[in-house]
């Protein structure tokens, strides 16, 4: 059963890498920490549930929809909402995601109603099993994907210029405006690719969870425990450190007591910000 | 930045002055239960948002976790009441030491962090406090408490379920008091250093001030007068639960008034609550509480985009030009 | 630094200050001139602080149009006719679930709107809050879902409850899981009990191992005891202890459709089995239904189940009419607040007067029969506590063929399916 939980652990973990991806690169490049993020998948969540409901798309392909919706989604919201606030005070630039995730959340709410949405692809019920381990199709492909992008995301950051120019963005944003970089014009970029990624997450998501205004809320927490786990900046350590909490959470649910599964993420989040403020990866911060 | 708040011009004191005396007398005109009901909640705000503003807006510590010490207030007066059968008006001297001692214990280990750091700290210290409450059973869980009512008029339970103008006189005299210690803080020495130190830091350091004695100081006085607000709230609504005092959107009711109206400074957040309560019950009434809270949201939006340092700070801007640079 | 000498003048400060409050006071006084709040003699206002917001809303938005519509049904057919003739009027008030909001909009219900009686059906923590605000002013307060206990235990001389409490109704689960036993001639020896974190949860788990310490209807070995947190991003790991322990029958109370719903499917996907699952609420929401054959063989106590409208065809064009309004399926809260109206009609029209403490004294005495009420209680009559003594919680069971009412015995339209099939045995 234990590692039937571990592995269970591996999937929950790679969808929270998925989702932390954004918001460490957003954090990496524009030093802003975003709120809306989670609220944001659970906006491509629901494009997902229309989608299969409506016109009988399969999630797994209304990601070729979502991920060029939501990568445009991202370079709006980089221009309008995180423009603007990019030189203001550091309270502004916390405060403007967080009433960015009320207006997305609320909105949702008061339109789609408080109702539980559930989409039903033909593999939901399709098992894998080994002996005692089993493993259920939906999450199985999701692990996929999220491996795959992640791979993906490395190939594109290590080696195409746009991928290394974000790199050196994150690194150093002046320097790399001093070599030619447009700045600007990478942190569209990379607000649309972070929250891509996470519109993918809400896609992959919705084939084996419930949709619901909130649910946006409770993989966003854990995706800010994997940015700080991982060293926030560094999308390899978003990665690594999805797993790890994915796997922790199950296991203390399973070893201990269900009712600290989260808040356990959340002290191992607490002691890493004393402890090792950049993260497992230690990269060294920008000021 | 908002340094300039001590250019406040006096008159904003006279203004104050008569409008408080004019809320005092209020009640006597009777005007029923329910405006009752909704100018405490507009004291208990503006009171909370000042109590945020005195770490935040003075110290520069951005707290997204202050309903921690909310909670821990209100379940002080809580426990004490029902388990042990205690006036809850202990909870107003056991509540604040509680937090005092909480918030000396985060803030040590904490408060070196840098800005984002520090908020994400202290809103994740928030969650592990509130998943935790809900799990303790000794206090409630995710029951949490329920009062007995004594549905009469009793001073030594500090109840009034019968008469809600003496939470209205209660809060209203604490928000005086919360006001009042704002302003003495922000024109002694003390205040001075802690806007020292929340403007350049290494440069407060290098002026031999003890940052971290000083946050922790303001950080305890901060916590000190939430729990205390956290009993009043227990007091009123005679239930206690751990999602309704701890949550994150508790924090953000105390921040948002503060936000609108003038961080770091004194008055700010008082006329901040001033003006978003009144009208997000008004919104209540006529598009319902969701809207309400996208609405919230979108002045919240606004406010960082247009006047990051609040209302207040725009209006002295523009009465006290120049020779400032504005920014 | 000098001010400025364009600051505004002492004098000029004064007067803006002066006029703000006169502008407010008088403000005030053309509003209560204006609008007065004495309701016209010839409308009695009904106050439903339910929540319009907040994690109880799919509640409150259900029952608000069934609320209006019965009403508006009832003015057509002339209204309260021992008052004239006088028209009822409901005025929402939204709580957003939140309890201090709650007691708030009570006391604005009964303050400002001068509504003689309220009628709620949602979170008890609010209900509780409620109750205090109504025993205050005297007003008595209908309770058509809130189940804990304590709202009937606190010696509120106004409050009334026509559900069932929750110990009534965990008492219910397992005496049907007794006859059960004796029907199929299989003994359970472990149960497990599995509830999220929120009040109701954990107040149904309670009641539950209450239940089971009643050497009548208890006596069974708890394994496990879950507390989830709500919505969870996932339960593997639960479920994965579930299946260690190995209890043959689940005993739930899971509030939100959508935990229920990845409970369950966990449970396939674990392939594990058991006898029976007991749900306490959560899983009779249409959307649990709406996934399939997985959901299957739950059994629900709930006043209401689809099979009551074959004992009470009456009840069906009400259902139709929910379904119209609100694109779902007819459920026991809805249910519930328009069994609240019809007993508030009745009660009106007996007591022929708008002053509450009258309609509570009527509320104390009167006896509604079972045929008036779209839920399956033997009628109802309050206690001197204000509990319904004939709340009587219907047992359904989620089969191939919908809810169906599968006990108490004298109720049971169908038999109940039990031991559940394996899920290999369903098949996919």
């Amino acid at each position: 059963m234990l590692i039937q939980v571990i592995l269970n652990g591996f999937c929950l973990g790679a969808i929270y890498s998925l989702v932390s991806i954004g918001l460490t690169l957003i954090w990496g490049t524009m030093k802003i920490i975003n709120f809306s993020h989670g609220s944001l998948m659970m906006v491509s969540m629901y494009i997902s549930f229309w989608l299969w409901l409506i016109i009988d798309l399969d999630p797994l392909i209304s990601i070729f929809i979502i991920f060029p919706l939501m990568y445009g989604v991202g370079y709006l919201f980089q221009r309008f909402i995180i423009m603007p606030i990019l030189e203001a005070e550091r309270h502004a630039q916390l405060l403007m995601t967080f009433g960015l995730m009320l207006v997305i959340k609320n909105t949702v709410l008061y339109f789609w109603r408080a109702d539980y949405r559930v989409v039903l692809p033909f593999y939901a019920d399709l098992f894998f099993r080994m002996g005692e381990i089993v493993f259920d199709a939906p999450r199985v492909i999701a692990f996929t994907a999220a491996i795959a992008l992640s791979i993906g995301l490395h190939f594109f950051m290590t080696k195409t210029s746009t991928g290394v120019a974000i790199r050196a963005v994150a690194q150093d944003s002046e320097a790399a405006s001093a070599m030619g970089i447009n700045v600007h014009k990478i942190y569209g970029i990379t607000c649309g690719l972070g929250t891509a990624f996470a519109g993918v997450a809400g896609a992959l998501i919705s084939t084996y969870y419930p949709v619901h205004p909130d649910v946006g809320t409770a993989f966003m927490f854990m995706a800010f425990v994997t940015m700080v786990l991982g060293s926030m900046g560094n999308y390899l350590g978003a990665i690594v450190a999805g797993l790890i909490i994915g796997v922790t959470e199950g296991v203390t649910a399973y070893l201990l007591s269900s009712s600290i599964r989260q808040a356990v993420a959340f002290i191992v989040f607490v002691l890493t910000l004393l402890l090792k403020p950049e993260g497992l990866f230690g990269r060294v911060l920008r000021r | 930045m908002y340094r300039k708040s001590e250019l406040l011009p006096h008159q904003i004191h006279w203004i104050t002055i008569v409008i408080f005396a004019a809320l005092a007398i209020f009640p006597c005109l009777n005007p029923g239960e329910f405006l009752i009901d909704v100018i405490f909640m507009l004291f208990h705000y503006a009171y909370l948002a000042l109590c945020w503003n005195l770490i935040s807006g003075f110290a520069g510590q951005f707290s997204l976790g202050h309903a921690a010490y909310y909670g821990v207030g209100a379940y002080t007066a809580g426990v004490l009441f029902m388990r042990f059968g205690l006036t809850p008006w202990l909870g107003m001297l056991l509540g604040p030491m509680l937090t005092a001692a909480l918030a000396l214990a985060i803030g040590y280990p904490t408060f070196r962090l840098r800005y984002h750091y520090y908020a994400l700290a202290s809103l994740a210290l928030a969650e592990v406090m509130r998943l935790l409450f809900l799990s303790w059973d000794y206090i409630g869980g995710a029951y949490g408490i329920w009062y007995k009512p004594v549905l009469r008029y009793s001073w030594i339970d500090f109840q009034f379920t019968a008469d809600h103008i003496v939470y209205y006189y209660i809060m209203f005299a604490m928000l005086c008091g919360a006001l009042l210690l704002t302003w003495k803080i922000r024109h002694s020495d003390f205040g001075l250093r802690l806007m020292a130190l929340r403007d350049d830091e290494e440069a407060a350091k290098s002026l031999s001030i003890n940052t971290l004695a000083n946050k922790l100081a303001i950080a305890t006085i901060s916590a000190g007068l939430t729990a205390m607000a956290g009993v009043v709230y227990a007091q009123f609504t005679l239930f206690i639960e751990p999602d309704s005092t701890m949550s994150i959107w508790v924090t953000m009711d105390m921040l948002l008034p503060a936000m609108l109206g003038g961080l770091g400074i004194t008055y700010g957040p008082v006329i901040g609550a001033f003006i978003l309560i009144p009208i997000s019950w008004a919104l209540r009434a006529f598009i319902g509480s969701t809207l309400q809270v996208v609405i919230r949201g979108i002045i919240l939006m606004l406010i960082v985009a247009f006047m990051p340092d609040g209302l207040l700070q725009v209006i002295i801007n523009r009465i006290t030009r120049p020779a400032l640079i504005r920014r | 630094m000098k001010v400025d000498k364009r600051a505004i003048s002492k004098v000029v400060a004064v007067v803006i200050a002066v006029i703000v409050i006169v502008v407010a006071v008088s403000g005030y006084f053309a509003y209560t001139t204006l609008f007065p709040p004495t309701p016209k003699v010839t409308e009695v206002r009904i106050g439903c602080p339910y929540p319009l917001s907040g994690t109880a809303a799919t509640i409150g938005l259900d029952c608000k149009p069934l609320i209006e519509w019965f009403i508006d049904q009832i003015n057509k057919e002339g209204g309260i006719k021992s008052l004239g003739g006088a028209k009822l009027k409901a005025i929402f008030a939204d709580t957003e679930s939140k309890p201090e909001i709650a007691r708030v909009q009570a006391a604005k219900l009964i303050t400002e709107d001068k509504c003689v009686v309220l009628m709620d059906g949602t979170l008890s923590g609010n209900a509780l809050t409620q109750a205090e605000e109504c025993e205050k002013y005297g007003v008595p307060i209908i309770l058509g879902a809130s189940s804990s206990p304590t709202l009937t235990e606190s010696g509120f001389k106004y409050t009334f409850r026509h559900w069932a409490h929750d110990k009534m109704l965990a008492r219910s689960l397992f005496a049907f899981l007794k006859h059960l036993e004796k029907e199929s001639g299989k003994k359970v020896e472990t149960i497990a009990i599995v509830t999220d974190n929120t009040l109701f949860g954990v107040d149904c788990g309670k009641a539950y191992k209450l239940a089971n310490e009643d050497p009548e209807v208890g006596g069974y070995k708890i394994v496990e005891y879950i507390e989830f947190p709500i919505g969870a991003t996932d339960l593997t790991s639960e479920v994965a202890r579930l299946k260690v322990a190995k209890p043959q029958a689940l005993f739930l109370s899971v509030t939100v459709a959508g935990d229920c719903i990845l409970l369950q499917r966990t449970f396939k996907k674990m392939d594990f089995n058991f006898w029976a699952l007991f749900s306490a609420s959560g899983h009779h929401m249409p959307e649990y239904a709406a996934i399939g054959k997985t959901a299957w063989y739950v059994y629900i106590r709930l006043p209401y189940g689809p099979d009551l409208l074959t004992a009470k065809p009456w009840v069906k064009p009400i259902a139709d009419k929910f379904k119209e309004m609100t694109g779902r399926e007819f459920h026991a809260y809805p249910a519930a607040a328009y069994a609240s109206l019809v007993l508030i009609r009745e009660v009106l029209e007996k007591c022929g007067s708008t002053d509450p403490k009258k309609i509570r004294d009527t509320l104390a005495e009167i006896f509604i029969s079972p045929e008036k009420l779209p839920l399956a209680h033997g009628g109802i009559k309050f206690d001197g506590n204000g509990q319904n003594i004939y709340a009587l919680p219907v047992i359904n069971q989620l089969q191939e063929t919908g809810w169906r009412t599968v006990g108490p015995a004298d109720v049971a339209v169908v038999k109940a399916i039990f031991p559940q099939p394996t899920w290999a045995e369903r098949g996919d």
